[in-house]
Parts: structure tokens; sequence; C-alpha cells
């Protein structure tokens, strides 16, 4: 299993480096092929702290790909692809400890359901770019205080529960 | 990587790709953000659940066996609530428990009321080894956010020291008890060894009158033999770290541990009263018993024994006498820190206890390790001459003493020494 999260990974971080350089982006190409490295180095080593680093790096490299004008498609695959090898790449680690027989089915069950929940993104990345939508100024601040808000409430409920249970059960 | 980071992690990255895309009015930014927000929903929307009930044994072949020896332990783990999607269950090894050999975990759904098993062998060196849970770690439905936990009953395994068999070793303490035993009493009676005679008394058996005495002097004379009696003896086991030398990731401390469990054996087989005593970390006294189940507390104490470093404990001069009975025999098993231990002893014998010392010398295996050279000749002549003067010390106060290269084994250099023929040609 980690030959496919490298597999996914490196297939992630080359389009988007592959693309930076069709794009005529030195900057955002080196930036893809030292994350290819980075990633082989995470994945090959189970460094999960770093391996958080390297998803916002990645995501960020991404969104400056997409305002750099670089085909939005493949970028869109290539962060789909590289948030799958890291999910799966952290459940390597957090089953390191167990047996090789136990652990296969389990990983590979995973793995599908991960490439499921990527397709299903990859489909409506694909839908909504094809749908245009007019956002003037308070429509926008609406929608990132709203997003803000969001998170926000989704933390506080998970939070919440967290309590709620550990009280529970004193 | 832990749920609440993950959700951290992906949210703080779905916002901020929005927050981007809002400003600078860029949907493609927005359809960016849908791999990870899609992932950060599935975290939210599926939490590992909370309330579980598990019932966990874990079984020994055997929870006490020889050093080295192999013990299979069997864990079952059994889901008495809700149905788990994903359980991980590993065991918590205790430390230097060494190798093991087979699975010591397992990971799999569990529906409610079924159970998991795995088994494994281990073969630890002495010790004792707590047990004290399993690392259950539980999944949710989507497998992405894992809850650990540690669950479990507590188990002790023992592993005791190896004990070596002697054929005879030949001890005189000035008291023994007044049951038939195999301790030569320094008492006329029943026995083997002829002891003396004494003059005819109504109700001697006539077999035992000495014709010849009574065709010398005219009156009846009996033969009187050696009784044989049980004795009381004490195992001491020095366990003060300042007394055992190490060499190469190598201790006399396991050696004396082997000795003093081979010698409390063997004195418990030939029907003596037992008990003894560690000392160093802090008194560790098993009171004086008999037979097989004395043979095992002593073995379980030993096995649970470690070198301490207290400062009350650092001479020998603290050793509560009053706990071994009086006149009996004393077994020392310590390499000697020094002049003060031999003080000690020669106190212990002057107060009419009889002494056997065994030294384990760790010197002979430190020399076969180290280079020829001038320096190392002179130092082992220093310690050479000083562990004479001690040991001649000892003898002269009459101590009985063994001292045992740790590379040869203990038990042909004890049966030698103390059996018979041994004391007859020292």
């Amino acid at each position: 299993m980690r030959g496919w999260a490298l597999a996914l990974v490196a297939i992630g971080s080359a389009l988007l480096a592959g693309f930076g350089f069709v794009a005529g982006s030195v900057v955002l190409g080196a930036l893809g092929a030292a994350l290819l490295v980075g990633w082989f180095g995470v994945v090959w080593f189970a460094v999960s702290d770093l391996g958080a680093l390297l998803l916002a790096v990645t995501v960020g490299a991404a969104a400056a790909a997409v305002l750099a004008d670089v085909a939005v498609l493949p970028v869109i695959a290539g962060v789909t692809l590289v948030v799958i090898g890291w999910e799966l790449a952290n459940a390597l680690a957090t089953t390191a400890a167990y047996p090789a027989s136990d652990r296969r089915p389990v990983l590979r069950r995973h793995l599908l359901r991960l490439i499921e929940v990527g397709a299903a993104a990859f489909v409506l990345s694909v839908v909504s770019l094809g749908l245009h939508v007019r956002v003037g100024f308070r429509l926008g601040l609406s929608l990132a205080l709203a997003s803000l808000l969001l998170l926000g409430l989704a933390f506080r409920l998970a939070g919440f529960r967290r309590r709620g249970k550990e009280k529970a059960e004193q | 990587m832990t749920r609440r980071g993950k959700l951290a992690l992906l949210g703080g990255i779905a916002v901020a790709l929005l927050v981007a895309g809002l400003l600078a009015r860029d949907g493609r930014l927005l359809a960016l953000s849908f791999p990870v927000v899609l992932l950060f929903g599935a975290l939210l929307l599926f939490p590992a659940p909370r309330e579980v009930d598990l019932e966990i044994s874990r079984a020994f072949s055997s929870s006490r066996l020889e050093e080295g020896e192999e013990t299979r332990v069997t864990v079952t783990v059994e889901n008495r609530g809700e149905a788990i999607p994903l359980l991980g269950a590993v065991e918590r090894m205790p430390g230097g428990v060494g190798e093991t050999n087979g699975e010591a975990g397992t990971l799999g759904a569990l529906p409610r009321g079924a159970r998991r098993e795995f088994s494994y062998t281990l073969s630890p060196p002495r010790g004792a080894y707590r047990f004290t849970g399993l690392e259950i770690t539980i999944w949710d439905r989507m497998g992405l956010s894992p809850r650990r936990s540690v669950v479990g009953t507590e188990d002790e395994l023992l592993a005791r020291p190896r004990v070596e068999p002697f054929e005879e070793i030949v001890i005189r303490p000035r008291r023994t008890r007044g049951y038939a035993g195999m301790v030569r009493a320094n008492r006329g009676g029943s026995g083997l060894d002829f002891y003396g005679c004494r003059a005819y008394v109504s109700g001697d058996e006539v077999r035992r009158i000495n014709w010849r005495a009574y065709g010398r002097r005219g009156e009846l004379v009996v033969n009187e033999y050696e009784r044989e009696q049980i004795a009381d003896v004490t195992v001491v086991l020095d366990a003060r770290l300042r007394a055992h030398t190490q060499a190469g990731g190598e201790s006399t401390f396991p050696h004396a541990v082997r000795a003093a469990a081979s010698l409390a054996s063997h004195f418990l087989s030939r029907g003596n009263g037992v008990g003894l005593l560690i000392y160093g970390d802090f008194i560790n006294w098993t009171l004086p018993g008999y037979g097989r189940i004395q043979r095992e507390r002593i073995l379980d104490a030993l096995a649970r024994a470690h070198p301490g470093d207290k400062a009350v404990f650092e001479d020998l001069y603290f050793i509560p006498t009053r706990l071994f009975q009086p006149q009996s025999q004393l077994v020392f098993v310590t390499p000697l820190a020094g002049e003060e231990d031999v003080e000690v002893i020669g106190v212990l014998r002057s107060r009419g206890y009889q002494v056997l010392l065994v030294r384990p010398d760790l010197l002979p295996y430190e020399l076969g390790r180290a280079s020829r050279d001038p320096s190392h000749d002179l130092a082992r002549r220093i310690l050479g001459v000083r562990q004479g003067l001690l040991l001649s010390t000892l003898s002269r106060l009459g101590v009985d003493i063994v001292n045992w290269d740790v590379t040869q084994p203990l038990a042909g250099r004890v049966s030698w020494l103390l059996s018979r023929r041994g004391r007859r040609h020292r």
C-alpha cells in the first residue's frame, strides 16, 4: 500500500509541476518538483507532521497555479490525488503496529473509499466550473463570513459533543 | 494524526481557499477547494464511536517460567457493546521482555458480541513483567479518524532464575532443628557417622553395644552415631548496586541471583528451613519455610529482585540480624564491596552464625576481553592482591568461601569445594 500512496502523491505533484512548466512558469514547475521530492520523503519515512505542512503548501501552490492561468482541471486532479495519497499515508502510519495480514484488506477498503470521495470531489469541481454565479461585494463578504462561521460552528459542535460525552462518562 | 488535527488542517485550507476565491472573485479557487471540503465533511459526519464496551482477557500458557523458557500469550477482545467498524488492538509490551514471536496485535471489524484473538510467544530474561493493557484504536466507518485508548486487565509474568542442581553441600551450623534431616548436628544419636562411646543405660539397643570396649573395660559401652537433622538456612542476596561489578554489558548481579536460587533450592530439597533476604533496594524478606511452596516463594522473590542504590543500604551494617535464627547457617551471595563487608561477616561469625560465602567473580571474564598491556597487568595484580586479602581474612574467620568464576558453571565449583571430599582436600 505504501507503493499506492507514493504513486498517488507522485502523480499529483507531477501534474502540478508538469502543468506549471507547460504554462511557462518556472517557479511553479520547480515548486511542483520540490513538492514531489518532499512527498516522497514524507510517505517513505512516515513523517506525519511534515505531511500536514506539505499538504498546505501543495494546495497553496495549486491555488497560485490556478491564479497564474495554468489549466485548472489537471491542477484539481493533482490536488485530489495528493489529498488521497496523504490520507492513505496517514492510515499506513496509524496501522503500522498491526499484523500485515490484517492491515492489507483494511487499507484496500480505505483506499477504495478515498478514491470514491476523491472522484466525487473531482466531479463536483468540474460541474461547479460550468456554473456562473455573479457574486457582488456584499454577497462575497457574507459568504466568506458564513464559511468562517460554519467552520467555527463545526469545531464548536465537535468540541461540545466531546465534552458532553466526557461529562456523561464521569 | 488525530481527528482534531485533521479537522483543523482541512478546515483551515478549505476556508482559506473559499475566502481567497471570494476575494479574487475567481470560481476556480472555489472549485479547487472541493477535495478538501469533502474530506473535511466526511471527517465531521463520521466520528469514531465513543462508547465501547470491550472485555479483554489475557492468558499465558505458563505465567511462571524459568528464564529463557517460552510462554504463549493469548489475548481475546470481545465486544459487548455496539458494533465497531474497525478496531485495532495491540499489546503494550513491558520493557525488557525481549523479542516476540508471532503477532502481538489484531486489526479488523468487531460486530456486537464478536471476538478477536491473537497470540504470540515470548522467552523473556529473568524478571517480573507487568502487562498493563492493550492499546485500543477505534476508527469510524470511513476509517478517517482513529481514537486511541488503553483498555484491559493487568497481568504479571514471572521469569524466574535458572536453578543449577548441586550434588552435595556440607554445612555445619551450631544449632539444628529437632527433626531428622541431612545436616550433622554435632550430637550423639542415630545416624551414619561414628560420634563416640558412652556407658550403657537401660533401654539401649543391644546391637549398639561395643563388645571390644566391654572386653577391655569390663563394663557395657555403646557406640553413638552423629545425629542428622534439618537446619535453618538464610540465603542473603546482596543487591547493592555498588557491590556488583559490570563489564561489557555483563554484570555479576544476574549470576548472584542464579546462585542464590540454586542454593536455596538445594537446601530446601534436603528438607531444611530456608529464608531469603534480598538486601539492596529495600529489605526484601521471605520468611523461612519448608518444601515446594517455599521454593516457589523464593524463586518468585528472586524473579523480582533488582539492584538498588539506596544510601541507607550502602553498607552491610544495617543487615537485620534479628531476622536470622540464632547460630543458624547463613549463605551470603555477594561479590563483596570492600573491607567493611568483611567486618560485618566477621561480626556475624563471632555471634555464632555459620557463614558460607559465594562470591561471583567477573574478573576472569573482564580479563578475557581486555587487551594485553602493562597497565592492565598491573591493575589485574592489584585487584588480585586485594581480593586475596579479603578472602584470606574471611577464611581465617572460619567462613566457607566459594570464589566463583562466572564463566564456569557454579554447580561443579560448589559441589567440589563444599562436599566432604572437597573439604578434606582443602
